[in-house]
């Protein structure tokens, strides 16, 4: 049997189901001094991490395999209890009365990179299954279930087995399931893996859309360029440390300053020790370093005009990843 | 909830093909073939055992023949050298001439083909001195004049049989016949074993929950793993007492009717009915500790199906218990398959529920036990689940 032909998610409707609880910007999880060590081993897995996730973006956390992001998630998530340190959910636990599993079950959903659902059910039944652990009261349960399927545009394929779907139908219903708990946190593990292009797009514009509504997202992958595109904060993990946090702050920043070839512009650079390229008919040189961009105004204060054009750019989240695991390599 | 939970794994086990073959198939082939292994009668199982007579030296051809016909007459055939036999008894010399003055010991030497099994060969020797017996009997009868000088043969032997007859000695009670029927063992037995393979496909449902990250995103739902646990149990239960209800329909109806047997008749419904909850309870207790104790598929398959039918060896389903060595039928006394089976049949004859309750305390005890621990190592593992 031919399955049927997923459709492209220009259009696609995503709804809250409840209005997030808390202003988009404000911090929602905020992880203080954690600490976590796998029983047998020597090292800590994660170490003296803090950050803070704000609700209504999409938090990327990225670094190479063993770098402590799975246990980074289990720690955010209480799957696993920190060594040292604590993780906080706002509103903060004392605010709400909620301890901080039962703000995990209201709030949080998982996307597991596996396809976290039963293959012998029926996209429906697996739905109607996961509304159940959730939803005590009959009436909201079939509302949870016509959203969800609506969200996620499945309802051509609810009475289809799981097993006979597409990979991403598959990956749709893996975010359909996490949907239909109505969360204000999503955590996704790699949620585009193994899917073709076409899907893939039409999941980034799902997890889209649903930060316009406000939804949270604690994002993990490999593919930095999706990571780029859907991410508003990075957090870049090596040796169960953060090395460096958000694409979008000030020290990711890069000015790129072109000067005139001229013998002057090149003695001053040279004055200062920084690293310039000489092309054919510029200098050019990358600075991300505040102060040192300072000292480079203040050399050419008598030569303002020995600046041919300034440009401001960030880091492409490759280069933040790699510099960043050079520099800690060194 | 609950409702959800039980659909889910009745879809499950249903799209299943290996649980429907291990769950139905399987106890209804076993009771099938047992009881037709069982209800064979001796005197067919023997009709078809052949047994040739041959003479050494010096020997009296008219006993001989005599012997012969005892032996056809206890239902063994009886052949010559040439043709195919499975035993073969060689008189030797002395045999005659000692056979009324408790002489002549080692004479007659009995050899079996290597095909036949021991049961049979121990039969064959029963019969064999029975014969020997009436042969004695009619020696004794020609040497005291007892029967007519021109009485044929044949006629002699089946004077010697009629003497020798005991039959109408011995009477049963009505009651007790119920027990002669194979079905009262091959049913309740291979019914239990078939409950007992719940493990599974619990042990495999738990090993891809937890593989695919289903356990995973149910620890951020508001349930806790106690809840989720005894839904699942409470779920499983409702499949085994549709699985209980089916084999023993089966069991009771169509097995005896398949295999030309007296129908069974539950004598005490109401205990039958209820040991099915017991029974249950304790199957399902032992499929969760060993499911949750498995990691891998090849772990529940070794571990949960070895168990079963080492379980149900050492608890007299494949061999009676009776003829078991007394060492291993006293380990059969400590298995649940056996305390199961023997509160099944306890409803099938119709006992009371105070002969039961050992059993039935047994079971419950069982039960729990396999319960708390399972649910231990549960909330042990699931606690240790983390994100992959």
């Amino acid at each position: 049997m031919l399955k049927p032909q997923m459709p492209l998610m220009p259009d696609m409707q995503v709804t809250s189901a409840t209005p997030n609880r808390q202003s988009p910007g404000n911090t929602i999880i905020q992880a203080t001094d954690l600490s976590y060590k796998y029983r047998g081993n020597e090292h800590f897995s994660v170490h003296n991490l803090s950050l803070a996730i704000k609700a209504g973006q999409c938090t990327g956390i990225i670094g190479p395999n063993g770098a402590g992001k799975s246990t980074t998630i289990s720690l955010l998530c209480a799957l696993l209890t920190p060594s040292q340190g604590e993780v906080s959910y706002y509103p903060s636990d004392k605010d709400n009365n909620l301890s901080l599993q039962e703000n995990i079950e209201q709030k949080v959903a998982l996307i597991p990179q596996e396809y976290a659902f039963y293959p012998e059910l029926s996209v429906k039944q697996n739905l109607e299954y996961f509304i159940s652990l959730s939803e005590p009261k009959r009436e909201n349960r079939k509302a949870l279930l016509v959203q969800s399927l609506a969200q996620c545009q499945l309802q051509q394929v609810s009475k289809q087995k799981a097993a006979s779907l597409s990979g991403g139908y598959k990956r749709r219903l893996n975010i359909a399931i996490a949907l239909s708990k109505s969360p204000d946190i999503i955590f996704l593990d790699e949620p585009t893996v193994g899917i073709d292009p076409v899907s893939r797009q039409d999941i980034i514009n799902l997890l889209e859309q649903l930060k316009k509504q406000g939804k949270t997202l604690i994002y993990t992958s490999h593919m930095l360029n999706e990571v780029e595109q859907l991410c508003d904060d990075v957090i870049l993990l090596e040796q169960g440390r953060a090395i460096a946090i958000s694409q979008t702050s000030d020290d990711n920043m890069v000015v790129t300053l072109e000067f005139f070839p001229e013998q002057q512009n090149s003695a001053l650079l040279t004055a200062l020790g920084l690293p310039f390229s000489a092309e054919q008919t510029n200098f050019t040189l990358n600075i991300s370093d505040t102060v040192q961009l300072q000292q480079v105004f203040l050399q050419f204060s008598d030569n303002l005009t020995g600046i041919k054009n300034i440009h401001f750019s960030q880091n492409s989240i490759d280069q933040l990843y790699f510099n960043s695991y050079k520099a800690s390599a060194c | 909830m609950l409702i959800q939970s039980v659909k889910k794994e009745a879809i499950i086990i249903a799209n299943d093909l290996h649980s429907l073959a291990v769950l139905i198939l399987l106890p209804i082939t076993f009771m099938i073939i047992m009881t037709l292994a069982m209800g064979e009668q001796q005197e067919n199982l023997v009709k078809k055992i052949n047994i040739a007579i041959e003479c050494e030296s010096q020997c009296d051809d008219e006993q001989l023949s005599t012997l012969a016909h005892y032996i056809k007459s206890s239902g063994l055939g009886v052949n010559q050298m040439d043709d195919k036999f499975d035993a073969s008894l060689m008189v030797q010399a002395g045999f005659s001439d000692n056979l009324l003055m408790r002489l002549g010991e080692g004479t007659l030497v009995l050899d079996f083909s290597p095909q036949l099994s021991p049961q049979s060969r121990t039969m064959v020797v029963e019969l064999v001195k029975v014969a020997l017996s009436k042969l004695k009997l009619h020696a004794y009868m020609e040497d005291n004049g007892d029967f007519d000088e021109d009485l044929p043969l044949l006629e002699k032997v089946a004077l010697v049989n009629t003497s020798a007859s005991v039959d109408y000695l011995i009477t049963q009670d009505e009651e007790q016949q119920l027990f002669n029927a194979p079905t009262l063992y091959s049913i309740p037995s291979w019914l239990i074993f078939g409950l007992y393979f719940i493990v599974l496909p619990i042990s495999t449902t738990l090993i891809k929950e937890k593989e695919n990250g289903t356990l995973l995103r149910i620890q951020t739902y508001p349930i806790s793993n106690h809840y989720y646990f005894f839904n699942k149990a409470l779920s499983y239960g409702v499949v085994s007492l549709f699985q209980w209800i089916l084999l023993s329909v089966v069991g009771l109806l169509c097995v005896p009717w398949l295999t030309e047997q007296a129908v069974l008749v539950i004598n005490s419904p109401s205990l039958y009915v209820l040991s099915g909850f017991f029974i249950i309870f304790a199957a399902i207790g032992f499929a969760f500790l060993l499911a949750v104790l498995v990691n891998t598929f090849e772990q529940a398959i070794v571990l949960g199906g070895g168990i079963n039918i080492l379980l149900a060896a050492l608890s007299g389903f494949m061999v009676p218990i009776d003829i078991m060595p007394q060492a291993l039928a006293k380990i059969a006394s400590f298995s649940p398959m056996y305390w199961s089976s023997e509160l099944l049949k306890q409803g099938l004859s119709g006992a009371t529920f105070t002969q039961a309750s050992s059993n039935l305390l047994l079971l419950t005890c069982f039960g729990s036990i396999c319960f708390i621990a399972a649910l231990i190592i549960f909330n042990y593992k699931t606690k240790r689940l983390s994100w992959t």
